[in-house]
């Protein structure tokens, strides 16, 4: 492909996007970035006094810290998953795809509400415990950082699936003969061949799922416990609870940032040729 | 003829298939096969497509396991041996390097799966990047390099490990013609010098005529002769061999006496050996088109009287180089191939001008019909 034509192929996919963004993103997110500078007059107030607050740092750094800590478990049962998928045969793949896309095709609210079924007091895992051990076990499962990581992950799997399984399968399997062939054991093979090239779909898988999660706000909101605040939660606190719109606007714009931050070199490292 | 290393009595092979089948549920790949490949023997696989010869050439390699039969290495039963134990080197067709590693890293990768020392590596690496012409090329990736050039960096990761067999799978397939005659002289050199044995796969014929010390050709899952490349081509044993390997005539006829051919349409032609063909029986006579002698009819003096001889009329003439073939009609209505060494095209005889051919007895081969 051309230069030109692979452009003018760019453009017209892109536009759909373009014009979406144009006429619903831009408009709402100049109001919010409006509205963070909008006191009486123009003003940095918002920002500095977010900026300065303790529970925005404490929020921001939760927020890191789930979005990074979930993304790499993700990312460890993700490649699992792609591994196996990678093995079978097409239409069994075809099939097991719908089975991992398939919570991801179902209402981030429902899989919450499956989840305080599953992981509550006196949830599906308690229960079947307390039956094992023929005692009353009520570990908390949800409403902490295990409930949330788990909310979290079975979001962010078949993101990973899809871009982890790409690079798998993309690897010709003369290579993996041939490492076999020339003597490497399977661990051997594993770590020469199949980590290092799928690592682009890895990197581009593990990048995204991270973006995404930084703006987690249902998830935090229903699973998580009290000290799992996200700077999402912390948008809302301040809109509904506080009614501080300049300090959730800025809040807003700051995030925004930090998502644009991680999300450019990951895209320009997608671009870059093998 | 090759002669194998004598143990006590006992001649070791280094590699003998016994019986060795595969099936793929109602597919036949490889029907019964036996197949013993002598050490420091080059041998070709040639056949068309799902002829077999991938096949077998995977069961030796280990990425398949066969439905029956064993597979004997060195006199050892490898049939359920993993491949990574084999000590077996594959040359691919795509090449199947590590696009991520550099050439260096590339040819190391047997040695460092054997855990072999840091200084060691390199001397060897070293020496097989010299054999195949690469010296300075270490830290190239493979996308870096020519297609001729990969294959040498897959030849050099090869024979870096002295593997006892070397198994070649179309290695030249994916290049050029120039190059694949070079690298043909390259890997035939390398085979001299390493005195490796060599199991090679194609489907060309001249590639397999011009490397192997026998060739064995397959055809629906079987082995449908094996020998030099002299024999195929000289004596096939029926039809299919005669006509995959060189061009070939082929008249049908009748046995009707002791090294004599009676075709339907009553020519009889002299052969060279009926034995083994009961008279009365049908059978068809192979002359190879560069054995027939044309003559023109108009021609003031007959410069040879042959074995066999019909008249007919130049069809057609085809100038391909250096060879010119010439398709004639003879009186009957039988069309023969004849090829000729080229000459001028105003020495060359035209479409329609009446000719004598012939061909001696002793260039007939007598095939089951």
């Amino acid at each position: 492909m051309t230069p030109t034509s692979g452009l003018r192929a760019q453009t017209i996919f892109m536009s759909p996007g373009t014009m979406i963004g144009v006429a619903i993103v831009a408009p709402s997110l100049s109001y919010v970035l409006f509205t963070s500078v909008h006191g009486p007059d123009f003003s940095l107030a918002a920002f500095d006094a977010v900026l300065t607050s303790a529970l925005f740092r404490q929020s921001m750094v939760t927020t890191l810290y789930i979005a990074g800590l979930s993304s790499l478990l993700s990312l460890l049962l993700g490649f699992i998953v792609a591994l196996h998928l990678a093995g079978q045969p097409a239409r069994r793949r075809a099939f097991l795809m719908v089975l991992v896309l398939l919570p991801f095709w179902t209402s981030v609210l429902v899989k919450c509400f499956a989840f305080t079924v599953i992981l509550g007091r006196e949830g599906i895992i308690n229960s079947f415990l307390s039956w094992i051990f023929a005692t009353k076990i009520q570990i908390q499962l949800i409403f902490n950082l295990v409930g949330l990581l788990v909310g979290m992950t079975s979001y962010q799997v078949p993101l990973i699936v899809l871009p982890v399984l790409a690079s798998l399968l993309a690897i010709d399997g003369a290579i993996y003969r041939a490492a076999s062939i020339m003597g490497a054991k399977p661990a051997r093979i594993f770590w020469t061949v199949t980590v290092p090239m799928s690592l682009p779909g890895v990197l581009a898988g593990l990048m995204s799922i991270f973006v995404m999660s930084l703006g987690a706000f249902v998830i935090p909101a229903l699973l998580g416990g009290p000290r799992d605040f996200m700077l999402s939660n912390l948008v809302d606190f301040y809109n509904r609870q506080v009614l501080d719109w300049p300090k959730a606007s800025a809040i807003s714009v700051i995030l925004f940032g930090i998502v644009i931050a991680f999300a450019t070199p990951a895209a320009l490292w997608r671009r870059r040729k093998f | 003829m090759h002669n194998a290393t004598d143990l006590g009595g006992q001649v070791a092979h280094a590699i003998a298939l016994k019986g060795i089948s595969k099936t793929y549920g109602p597919v036949t790949a490889l029907h019964p096969t036996d197949l013993s490949v002598e050490k420091g023997e080059f041998l070709t696989l040639l056949g068309p497509s799902g002829s077999g010869k991938t096949t077998l050439l995977n069961l030796i390699a280990g990425a398949t396991g066969p439905t029956t039969g064993t597979i004997l290495l060195d006199g050892c039963d490898i049939t359920r041996m993993p491949p990574r134990e084999r000590g077996i080197g594959m040359v691919f067709q795509n090449y199947a390097l590590m696009p991520h590693m550099n050439v260096f890293d590339n040819v190391a990768y047997p040695l460092r799966a054997r855990h072999q020392p840091a200084n060691t590596i390199r001397a060897k690496v070293t020496e097989a990047l010299d054999r195949v012409g690469l010296r300075g090329f270490e830290n190239r990736k493979p996308r870096q390099l020519s297609g001729g050039q990969q294959q040498r960096v897959g030849i050099a990761r090869c024979i870096v490990y002295s593997p006892t067999i070397i198994l070649m799978d179309e290695p030249l397939g994916a290049l050029d013609k120039n190059l694949r005659e070079q690298m043909q002289g390259e890997i035939k050199r390398l085979h001299k010098d390493l005195k490796t044995t060599v199991i090679y796969v194609t489907h060309d014929q001249e590639e397999a005529f011009n490397m192997s010390d026998r060739i064995c050709l397959m055809s629906t899952g079987q082995i449908a002769q094996l020998g030099t490349p002299d024999e195929l081509y000289f004596e096939p044993v029926n039809e299919f061999v005669a006509d995959f390997v060189g061009e070939s005539n082929l008249i049908e006829g009748k046995v009707t006496a002791a090294n004599t051919v009676m075709t339907s349409d009553g020519l009889t032609l002299v052969v060279c050996s009926t034995e083994g063909h009961a008279i009365g029986s049908l059978v068809k006579v192979l002359v190879r088109p560069e054995k027939i002698e044309m003559i023109g009819r108009s021609a003031p003096t007959v410069t040879s009287v042959r074995d066999n001889a019909c008249a007919g009329t130049v069809a057609q003439t085809s100038f391909v180089g250096g060879m010119t073939r010439i398709a004639v009609r003879c009186d009957g209505g039988r069309i023969l191939r004849i090829k000729t060494v080229s000459s001028r095209a105003s020495d060359c005889a035209p479409a329609g001008l009446p000719v004598t051919v012939s061909w001696a007895a002793s260039d007939t081969v007598v095939l089951k019909s």
